[in-house]
């Protein structure tokens, strides 16, 4: 009698251990389903920010580009268009190796900035808020 | 247009640009005093009669900005001072609230320039 109601315990036992890894096993399923969710969630939401990050770099460097085209061109194209001006005036023969000198630097600042597709841009501060690429390091 | 015997003064640092707008305001009828940078500009304004000044904004040490504002704090209404700029630091609007008479672009179209200036310089002679 004594063996039989041990027997029956233990299989009882047994049962509630057998409930108890399924209903864990339910559990981890779901926590696991969770984490599956989860973890897409955040990746969406890594990428997104990536795709932001990556879009504000390039506005960054098209505006820097600006920048640098209207600070390092316009003084140099200002000579060369001041210096046509001024022969037509004179007719001054001096005034084209100004001319010349103009172009070159101008010619130069082409050549550098066909390097920047080769290469990583650097940034200088132009005025506090305002950045240029860096041509001067080329 | 009366330009005679009106001197201005030319500020930048491009030697090449500075003398060319020299030799514009020249064929102006202006007498015309230089200097490459704010510092020698200001020092110039100081020793000399000087009717208008045309000046370059970014220049190492003392900008255009602050060679105007120096100006500008002696007298708030003479001599008019025009600003040239490569790229804009500031707009027209910023400029007028400085003080500044004009602003204007590099390249910029000379031949406006030399007639803003004179009859800026008109319109203060004639107050």
């Amino acid at each position: 009698m004594e063996r039989k109601n041990l027997k029956n315990k233990t299989k009882n036992e047994l049962i509630e251990l057998l409930l108890s890894i399924e209903e864990k096993y339910a559990d981890s399923n779901a926590y696991a389903a969770e984490l599956v969710s989860e973890i897409h969630e955040k990746n969406t939401k890594l990428n997104e920010a990536q795709n932001e990050l990556l879009k504000s770099e390039r506005l960054r460097v098209l505006n820097s580009m600006i920048v640098t085209y209207n600070h390092e061109f316009r003084n140099p194209l200002a000579i060369a268009m001041g210096s046509l001006e001024l022969y037509t005036k004179d007719k001054n023969i001096k005034r084209f190796e100004i001319l010349q000198i103009s172009l070159q630097r101008i010619e130069s600042l082409v050549e550098k900035i066909d390097e920047l597709a080769k290469n990583d841009v650097s940034f200088v501060n132009y005025t506090d808020h305002v950045e240029m690429i860096d041509l001067g390091k080329r | 247009m009366q330009t005679s015997k009106r001197t201005i003064l030319i500020v930048d640092d491009e030697v090449d640009l500075a003398e060319i707008m020299c030799f514009i305001f020249e064929q102006g009828g202006f007498n015309v005093e230089y200097a490459y940078n704010g510092d020698t500009a200001y020092n110039k304004f100081k020793s000399s009669k000087i009717d208008a000044v045309v000046t370059d904004v970014r220049m190492p040490k003392v900008s255009g900005i602050d060679l105007l504002k120096h100006i500008k704090k002696e007298n708030p209404s003479y001599p008019p001072i025009f600003l040239i700029t490569g790229f804009s630091d500031i707009n027209e609007e910023e400029a007028k609230k400085y003080g500044a008479s004009g602003l204007f672009k590099k390249p910029a179209k000379f031949d406006l320039l030399v007639e803003k200036v004179a009859n800026e310089i008109n319109q203060y002679k004639n107050k």
